[in-house]
């Protein structure tokens, strides 16, 4: 008889739908005991931090030799990593430490301590941040000093299994042999985390924020992960084993019946085409696109190549970006939205001003129009890119007022000019559109017509406007739904005068495969909709089935 | 003992890449270099020490030198600073 005690249920935030059953592999986090046991003579303390030291730098150097040689970005970071390792005022501290009587372990803890402490002082909030940097060198340190005869990045999944780690950066899941990788469950990470991106579009089940001790679990454990869900089973009793397998199966049945709805155009019963698109973030989306049979790239965000870097991508690097995806994506539509950042983000290189509403300040195009030179690189990478696209639309966010598209207009004919002096092609045959996020500009499209093809509503922000409602903030509960009388009117209203003043108008906020209001959207006479490309098919279904 | 008095020009602050390269730089010459910033002195070989400053833009401070190559390092470090850290 099986103990019907023994099924344990952790729950977590879903960010990859799946469901998966396998072996469990716990990653286990630093091993330090064996370091505070043994404490040597000076010299071997010494000696012992020393070859820490020197196995991590290794480790690094092995790390940038691996990289794709165009990341330079990555490059970077890795060699500042390598500074910090071999920095002379933490190795004065730990020797003296180390001389007081301190194993290699409590010297180097310490001193890493004492500066966590003196950057938890600055004023400046990047500084501060600057802690991460030290933390991901001085772990890897410290493991080395306990275990000089391991390997720190040392998951080695020899069958496939459900992964589980407290935290898991994107180069070590990419490290990963992703046949054996049936799921991932994370104690901590976030549902907008590098990482969790990446388990969508690989399409690796996968949940966050689960209240798992990973230290404490054993792994001869059977796993099933609900990633619909967001639960994970360890040692599931029959009977729930049984409920899971079953979901399992359907869910399959469930893509199985999806895949039949690939290489056909989304039409209404009616026999009306809805184009469905997908909102992409770069050239690791390209091949979720296809294989979800996406018809078109309704919003291609570009601000992810802008994020989490010390200085701009330059005009080359955006180039090679952008022309992979065009390349990638041969004969589709592809909507490129223009640099999309605000004062809600961090971004080192620019100065940017502390605002009270940053919402409601410097963001979208009026950064672009007040950083000029950062806007024409961009557009002078996307002009230059665009010979590889065979039907392009370039697309300003956060209009709101008419100026703002003829300057923007005014800045990419200069930008042509430039090129055609210097005899660079581009594609001549570029739409220009905009975002219709501000809810004013609603209400002047008759003159927004007279200078762009198209608009796509940007329902996350336009809603966010237009109902005075913070959609991040779990508080507001049922006033932050979508599915507000008032709104849809609006939808509707900005949608029939689209058409008045022959404007194409379509949808890429998430509201665009809401099973509710999609119809409504449909019936309004949307011209196309734009999702994360893993819902297309489902939407493609469901608007099969609409009169 | 040399000194030279400089203002930080970039508008960032001494961030990570700067305090980068100075530190870099500073390693490269035998004298014992450091920087002072209201009355908190630190060793200028460490970026993590010039980090702890807390530089802002057009903070003012002091790059002291001593050694034998300390005129050469207050020449070069200056003219770093002078040009915003880019090489």
């Amino acid at each position: 008889m099986i103990s019907a005690a023994s099924t344990k249920i952790f729950k977590g935030t879903a960010v990859s739908k799946g469901i998966a059953r396998g072996p469990l592999y716990f990653k286990k986090e630093l091993n330090l005991t064996n370091g505070w046991a043994s404490r040597g003579s000076v010299a071997d303390e010494q000696n012992r931090y020393n070859r820490a030291v020197d196995l991590s730098r290794t480790d690094l150097n092995q790390l940038i030799a691996r990289m794709d040689v165009s990341h330079s970005e990555g490059r970077e970071v890795i060699e500042a990593h390598i500074q910090l390792l071999e920095d002379p005022d933490v190795q004065e501290q730990v020797f003296a430490k180390v001389e007081e009587g301190f194993s290699a372990i409590e010297a180097y803890s310490n001193v890493v301590e004492d500066f966590r402490n003196l950057f938890a002082q600055l004023d400046d909030e990047y500084m501060k941040q600057r802690v991460h940097d030290l933390d991901d060198v001085s772990k890897r340190v410290l493991f080395y000093i306990a275990n000089p005869n391991e390997a720190y990045e040392n998951i080695s999944l020899t069958q496939p299994s459900i992964l589980v780690s407290d935290d898991l950066s994107p180069s070590q899941l990419l490290s990963l042999d992703k046949s054996k990788v049936l799921g991932v469950v994370l104690k901590h990470g976030s549902t907008q985390s590098h990482t969790s991106i990446l388990c969508r579009s690989l399409e690796i089940p996968c949940i966050v924020r689960a209240a798992i001790d990973v230290d404490s679990q054993d792994s001869k454990m059977i796993g099933f992960l609900d990633s619909i869900a967001g639960d994970l089973y360890l040692n599931p009793d029959p009977q729930i084993e049984a409920k899971l397998e079953s979901k399992r199966v359907n869910y399959i049945n469930e893509l199985k019946l999806l895949q039949s709805f690939k290489n056909m155009a989304t039409k209404t019963q009616s026999g009306r085409l809805v184009p469905l698109g997908a909102n992409i973030s770069g050239p690791q989306d390209v091949e979720s696109v296809l294989k979800n049979d996406a018809e078109l790239v309704g919003l291609y965000r570009t601000e992810f190549l802008f994020l989490d870097r010390t200085k701009a991508p330059t005009e080359d690097e955006q180039f090679e970006v952008y022309k992979k995806v065009f390349e990638g994506l041969p004969n589709k539509r592809i909507i490129l939205r223009t640099l999309d950042i605000g004062g809600d983000k961090v971004i080192s290189y620019l100065d940017l001003e502390k605002e009270e509403n940053p919402f409601l300040g410097v963001r979208g195009i009026r950064l672009c129009l007040k950083y000029k030179d950062l806007f024409k690189d961009q557009l002078r990478a996307i002009l230059r890119a665009s010979i590889y696209a065979s039907d392009l639309g370039i697309m300003f966010p956060m209009v709101s007022t008419l100026e703002e598209i003829t300057d923007s207009k005014k800045i990419l004919d200069d930008v042509k000019k430039e090129l055609s002096l210097k005899q660079i092609p581009y594609n001549e045959k570029i739409d220009i559109g905009v975002m219709m996020e501000v809810p004013s500009l609603g209400f002047m499209l008759k003159e927004v017509a007279q200078e762009v093809s198209f608009i796509s509503i940007g329902t996350n922000d336009l809603f966010q406007y237009s109902n005075a409602c913070d959609r991040m903030n779990a508080d507001l509960g049922s006033i932050s739904s979508p599915n507000h009388t008032g709104f849809l009117r609006f939808l509707k209203f900005i949608i029939e005068e689209s058409h008045k003043y022959g404007l194409h108008v379509g949808v890429c906020g998430s509201i665009a495969h809401h099973p509710q209001i999609m119809p409504f959207l449909i019936e309004c006479g949307v011209d196309d909709l734009s999702m994360t490309a893993q819902h297309v098919l489902e939407a493609r279904k469901a608007i099969a089935s609409l009169k | 003992m040399a000194e030279v008095k400089k203002v930080l020009l970039n508008k960032e602050g001494l961030h990570a890449r700067p305090a980068g390269a100075l530190a870099k730089a500073a390693a490269g010459f035998k004298s014992k270099i450091e920087l002072q910033f209201n009355q908190k002195r630190v060793n200028a070989k460490s970026s993590l020490s010039l980090m702890t400053l807390g530089l802002s833009h057009n903070s003012e401070f002091t790059i002291l030198a001593d050694g034998e190559d300390s005129e050469q390092a207050l020449k070069t470090l200056a003219d770093l600073v002078d040009k915003e850290f880019k090489i």
